[in-house]
């Protein structure tokens, strides 16, 4: 190989390495405050944010981020948006045959996650498959079919969600109206994550939604469905939502969400006592979650996807120095070899 | 049919030419690729409980056969050793990065890219680097992936047990899009490098028809001189030790 050739191979994998840099430095328990541009605190994250990052505080205030300084996020805000509208939406679900029992899939991507006072991350299973155990509990006395994964993804690194990937899609061939992967978060502090519901010390709930996939806006809608319902059942109980960089497994489908229940520093106690009483923003999301918002964020989605695909076709066509002309050829050569099988 | 639907339609079909476009850069033939597709497709809905451990058939056992096929249809020790060494190099690239970033929305790593992709991308251009061929590329990036995945796997499973799915999303399993992104990265990169060498038509220093960049990329990697002159392409090779080869190569790209 030529110095040139090297040189390009030795950047490209540079490049990725630059990308990725930002992770050095980052540990379990660190936590940055997320502050508007006077300096006042708007929540605190352990999920690595980038510019145009997205988050809905609990008052509905949705802020966007738009840089770091001193190692906090600076947050703009955007306005406050009206959730009212979740509230009123028709009954779509999607792929499930009418008059059937919904069902619900859950998972765990993290399957060491643990609660205080033990360990923050104990061997399978960790305490918060039984977080999970409580939300599929609490969902069926609500009348869903809940299929709940126990499957094992540990360890807890960064090919964690391609293992947890191949749960997920076993759990879609059950046809289900929304998949969970039930987490919980690793925000240090008690006091943020908790709130106070009849007199009893719950967990705050956390909505995580991905941007790098096609079902972004689907999954986005679904969440604000969701934070529109627990202001009205249980206020106080939602931390915000997150929209954030990452896939999380929602490209796989509509209405696949990623759920923290309390944090690390909580006790099993108060998680348990959030999912219980979550399962009830989630049944009453669900008749509304999947409506007319959804439907049309599915459609935006659609044209995103095919914008996507022309554009990689045309740096590819670009990059191989052919031309549009080369598409006919392309075509051509598809359909021919799909009639006769001929070899290219 | 709802929107929702639609989306899922042409998302299956976009993985669906890309997985064949990818197919027939390894050097497989329409048909051949098509066929390949359809076991995926087929298989995926086939799981083999091995201990607690559901294995899919088109998401892992296939893909591992392809892998396999492949490196049995290199045509020199040199290139089947190669392609062996990406997947392993690959798989370690792969492993590393996994254990130094975590990817996932409490351990505060740094998200830029979904680790699929990230990982795809990886082993495609350390293989590529390796293995000098997309199809090189397309073996790291599927095999790395399903070795990382199924030493965890078997490992967890003797330390710690409880059910595992291994390749259970089918088509649209870790591996299968990583060994998609791979090729399409070494396309792009394999590309660019010729751009930057000059191309096949700048080749002036060979005759017309041995012109370097004029005979199949892969072959060219390997072989002292190539000429194209029609499908099967003429493959003369002189090793280290003078020994001659003169050969047909069918599926060269």
């Amino acid at each position: 190989m030529n110095k040139q050739i090297r040189l390009l191979l030795v950047l490209s994998l540079c490049t990725i390495f630059c990308f990725s840099s930002p992770a050095f430095g980052y540990h379990l328990d660190e936590v940055r405050d997320v502050v508007d541009e006077a300096g006042n605190l708007v929540t605190k994250a352990t999920i690595p944010l980038a510019e145009g990052d997205i988050y809905i505080s609990s008052d509905n205030t949705e802020w966007e981020v738009i840089g770091e300084r001193d190692g906090k996020y600076i947050v703009k805000k955007n306005g406050v948006i009206d959730l009212s509208a979740y509230l009123k939406m028709p009954l779509d679900l999607g792929i499930q045959a009418e008059g059937s029992q919904p069902v619900i899939g859950i998972y765990h991507t993290h399957s060491s996650e643990s609660y205080s006072p033990g360990p923050a991350s104990l061997p399978y299973p960790g305490e918060i498959y039984q977080v999970g155990e409580t939300l599929k509990n609490a969902l069926e006395k609500k009348g869903f079919k809940v299929v709940w994964s126990q499957a094992n993804h540990n360890p807890h690194d960064g090919s964690a969600y391609i293992r947890s990937r191949d749960t997920a899609a076993k759990l879609l061939e059950e046809n289900p109206i929304a998949v969970i992967d039930v987490h919980r978060d690793a925000v240090p502090d008690r006091e943020f994550y908790t709130t106070e519901l009849d007199g009893q010390s719950v967990a705050k709930v956390r909505i995580v939604t991905g941007k790098q996939n096609q079902n972004r806006q689907s999954n986005f809608e679904f969440a604000k469905a969701m934070k529109a319902k627990a202001d009205e059942a249980l206020p106080g109980i939602m931390e915000g939502i997150f929209w954030a960089k990452g896939n999380y497994n929602q490209d796989l489908g509509p209405r696949m969400i990623l759920l923290e229940f309390g944090t690390h520093v909580l006790t099993l106690e108060e998680a348990k006592v959030a999912a219980e009483k979550y399962a009830d923003v989630i049944a009453a999301s669900l008749p509304v979650g999947g409506g007319k918002a959804e439907r049309s964020a599915a459609g935006s989605s659609v044209v995103w996807v095919i914008l996507l695909a022309v554009a990689a076709l045309g740096i590819f066509l670009f990059i191989n120095k052919k031309g549009f002309g080369s598409l006919k050829n392309l075509a051509k050569e598809f359909t021919h070899s799909l009639r006769k099988g001929r070899r290219d | 049919m709802t929107s929702t639907t639609v989306l899922l339609v042409i998302s299956a079909l976009l993985v669906i030419i890309l997985g064949h476009r990818a197919l027939d850069r390894t050097g497989f033939t329409d048909k051949q690729a098509l066929l390949v597709i359809g076991l995926i497709w087929a298989g995926s809905y086939l799981d083999i409980p091995i201990g607690r451990v559901s294995v899919n058939v088109g998401g892992f056992i296939i893909p591992v056969l392809l892998v396999v096929f492949l490196l049995s249809k290199a045509s020199s020790g040199t290139e089947r050793g190669r392609g062996i060494l990406s997947i392993l190099i690959s798989a370690g690239a792969v492993y590393l990065i996994s254990q130094l970033f975590d990817f996932g929305p409490e351990a505060g790593s740094y998200t830029f890219i979904d680790p699929m992709y990230l990982f795809g991308a990886l082993a495609g251009v350390v293989a590529y680097l390796i293995g000098r061929s997309r199809r090189a590329a397309f073996i790291g990036g599927i095999g790395s992936i399903l070795l990382v995945e199924s030493i965890t796997i078997i490992s967890r499973q003797i330390t710690e047990g409880g059910p595992a799915n291994l390749g259970t999303a089918g088509f649209f399993t870790g591996a299968l899009i990583a060994g998609i992104v791979a090729i399409f990265l070494a396309e792009i990169v394999g590309e660019t490098r010729e751009l930057m060498q000059g191309g096949p038509e700048k080749g002036d220093d060979y005759p017309t028809g041995l012109k370097k960049g004029n005979a199949p990329r892969d072959v060219e990697a390997r072989a002292t001189h190539a000429l194209r002159i029609n499908k099967p392409i003429l493959v003369l090779e002189i090793g280290d030790g003078g020994d001659v080869r003169v050969f047909l190569e069918e599926n060269a790209q």
